[in-house]
């Protein structure tokens, strides 16, 4: 853009602004923009304190939970208006990955604690239900402190894959009392396996999606642990897979190292897992030989997005890791 | 007219309901060390964003050149650059410094052996005019764990240099220090060595609030006068420092190059 463009184009948004226009900017690409709301969150730091706000769910009742590793409320309560109506959970010190599941009517939680070295599935009140442990018997791990899950997924069956994204890398597949069934992926074929989850686009040929966060790349897998398929995303360090419809959702931790570079964003994909839109970061373009031009950072409206969640309407809640202790903010679809 | 310009770029700044700052541009370029010259390409993909750049060092400002096409440098460049849109807060300036290098050695030899997990290339990592990145297992990087670093080189026929380059990091959260001090001694043909230059860290550097840089080069100041070999002594940071939360732990030293001007 020239310079007398961009002087007319800032003096014209100035006078739209005057005259009434929504007046926080938008971010985002194609079919997928936002207007920020940084203010969503209501919570008073005073009663619900957090430290880093790892990841978000829905229940069936529209209630967002949220984990947090303060342990004065691991679990906060969100309405949908960003009010907290409960908190609950001080037990939970490395309170990371978040996953719902509806056990037949029964609304379930399961809580990956990094620092517990397992997964821990409760109800909606917080009521321990059953503990996943670290595979003992494998052959892969020498001690339980080499486990350090980051994330769950839930197939249809019941049974629980578990990423041990800040442990050895494995996925490990338990049965849904807590046996272990198998133990794929690793450090040969994952970088930071920090997310993991059921890919239910393909219901007839159902799959795992797996962020190999620290080579920037989703990875597919079968349900058995094969590895099927790797989708390049050079720049974005994804944090978890959300699958939303036919999109995938990403919160991308940084776009550069050091990890605490404050260099996140948003990533989305389409069903045929090519990036659409990059709110916070560069126009997303792909090369005639169909790579994707590294993506970075170019509005600072995040530093270390940790988890995205979508809501009915297509609005995005958006939970960040080391941000010096902001709330989640609200991401609203124009 | 410019009052109006003001005031119009202003009630933006005045209405907008929370400013974000826009991240900095990124400056590409195909060799940070080069023989003849380099190719610099800016990038911001962002509607409506403009850059503007200088190339010679000074703060890009107001009448600072806006970008549009890749360009070439054929000497030694600060490359400043900054983004700007109607919406958003200008970002910081951003800086990339490019070296024309005088000469690269025929031949080298590494005395200290790089620690295992960070060998690269070996000493030819050091003299390749490649520019390691974040990633220390690039192979651009070498680690060292050492009391002293020594290199010894051989140019192809006697060559003086005013200065010579050492290209190294500083990362205190991985440990990574930057050296006390580089020791330069010079020979010719059956001639006994001589002190061609030397550099020393202050001692009082504070390191605390400095922010990791992974481009972080030491200017060594060489007499100019023929010679047909060098030895390079460094001096590793030795113990991490008090406050750091392994104080006492050898600190490691990480070169990526080593580079000489005239």
């Amino acid at each position: 853009m020239k310079r007398r463009t961009f002087l007319q184009t800032t003096a014209i948004t100035g006078l739209g602004a005057l005259a009434g226009f929504k007046t926080e900017p938008v971010i985002g690409h194609g079919d997928f923009r936002y207007r920020i709301n940084a203010r969503w969150c209501k919570a008073d730091p005073a009663k619900h304190p957090v430290k880093n706000c790892h990841e978000m769910v829905f229940d069936k009742s529209g209630r967002i939970f949220m984990t947090t590793d303060d342990t004065r409320n691991n679990i906060l309560i969100f309405d949908k208006d960003g009010k907290v109506l409960d908190a609950w959970g001080r037990d939970y010190p490395g309170a990371h990955g978040l996953t719902y599941h509806d056990e037949n009517g029964a609304e379930m939680l399961y809580i990956a604690d990094f620092e517990r070295r397992q997964v821990i599935k409760t109800n909606l009140a917080g009521d321990v239900v059953r503990s996943f442990d670290w595979p003992a018997d494998s052959g892969k791990y020498k001690n339980k402190d080499e486990f350090r899950p980051t994330e769950t997924a839930i197939a249809p069956n019941g049974d629980v894959f578990v990423a041990d994204g800040y442990g050895k890398d494995y996925i490990v597949h338990y049965d849904p009392k807590g046996k272990v069934k198998n133990v794929f992926g690793g450090p040969m074929l994952l970088k930071n396996a920090h997310g993991v989850a059921l890919d239910t686009r393909t219901p007839d040929k159902p799959a795992l999606l797996v962020t190999s966060r620290a080579e920037n790349k989703l990875k597919r897998f079968s349900l058995d642990g094969t590895w099927l398929e790797t989708i390049p995303l050079p720049g974005a360090y994804i944090c978890r897979p959300v699958v939303h419809g036919e999109n995938v959702y990403f919160a991308v931790l940084i776009s550069e190292l050091p990890w605490d570079s404050r260099s996140g964003f948003i990533c989305i994909l389409d069903k045929n897992n090519r990036v659409v839109s990059a709110p916070g970061a560069n126009t997303p373009r792909y090369l005639p030989d169909g790579s994707l031009k590294p993506l970075y950072q170019t509005v600072k409206v995040f530093k270390h997005p940790h988890d995205v969640l979508v809501d009915p309407d297509g609005n995005l809640y958006v939970a960040q890791w080391n941000s010096d202790g902001a709330y989640p903010a609200r991401l609203e679809k124009v | 007219m410019k009052i109006l310009t003001v005031i119009l770029i202003l009630i933006p700044a005045l209405l907008w309901g929370q400013r974000y700052q826009l991240n900095s541009p990124r400056i590409l370029v195909d060799s940070v060390f080069f023989r003849q010259k380099a190719k610099v390409q800016l990038e911001f993909d962002l509607d409506s964003a403009i850059i503007s750049y200088t190339a010679d060092g000074k703060i890009p400002g107001k009448n600072a050149p806006v970008y549009k096409a890749p360009f070439t440098v054929d000497s030694s460049a600060a490359i400043r650059a900054k983004s700007d849109h109607p919406h958003f807060l200008a970002s910081s300036m951003t800086e990339k410094l490019l070296f024309k290098v005088s000469a690269v050695p025929d031949s080298f030899r590494l005395l200290t052996m790089p620690d295992t997990a960070y060998k690269g290339n070996g000493a030819a990592s050091l003299f390749d005019l490649q520019k390691g990145g974040r990633d220390l297992h690039d192979g651009r990087w070498l680690g060292f764990r050492a009391d002293s670093v020594v290199v010894t080189l051989q140019f192809g026929q006697a060559t003086a240099n005013r200065v010579l380059l050492l290209s190294t990091l500083f990362d205190p959260g991985a440990w990574i220090f930057p050296p006390r001090s580089v020791e330069v001694y010079g020979q010719s043909g059956d001639r006994p060595w001589m002190p061609m230059g030397r550099w020393m860290a202050r001692p009082d550097t504070p390191w605390k609030d400095r922010p990791a840089k992974y481009d972080d080069y030491l200017r060594v100041v060489l007499r100019p006068v023929k010679v047909d070999r060098l030895r390079i002594r460094v001096i590793p940071y030795g113990p991490l420092p008090d406050g750091h939360p392994r104080a006492g732990t050898q600190a490691w030293l990480f070169i990526d190059e080593i580079a000489f001007q005239y």
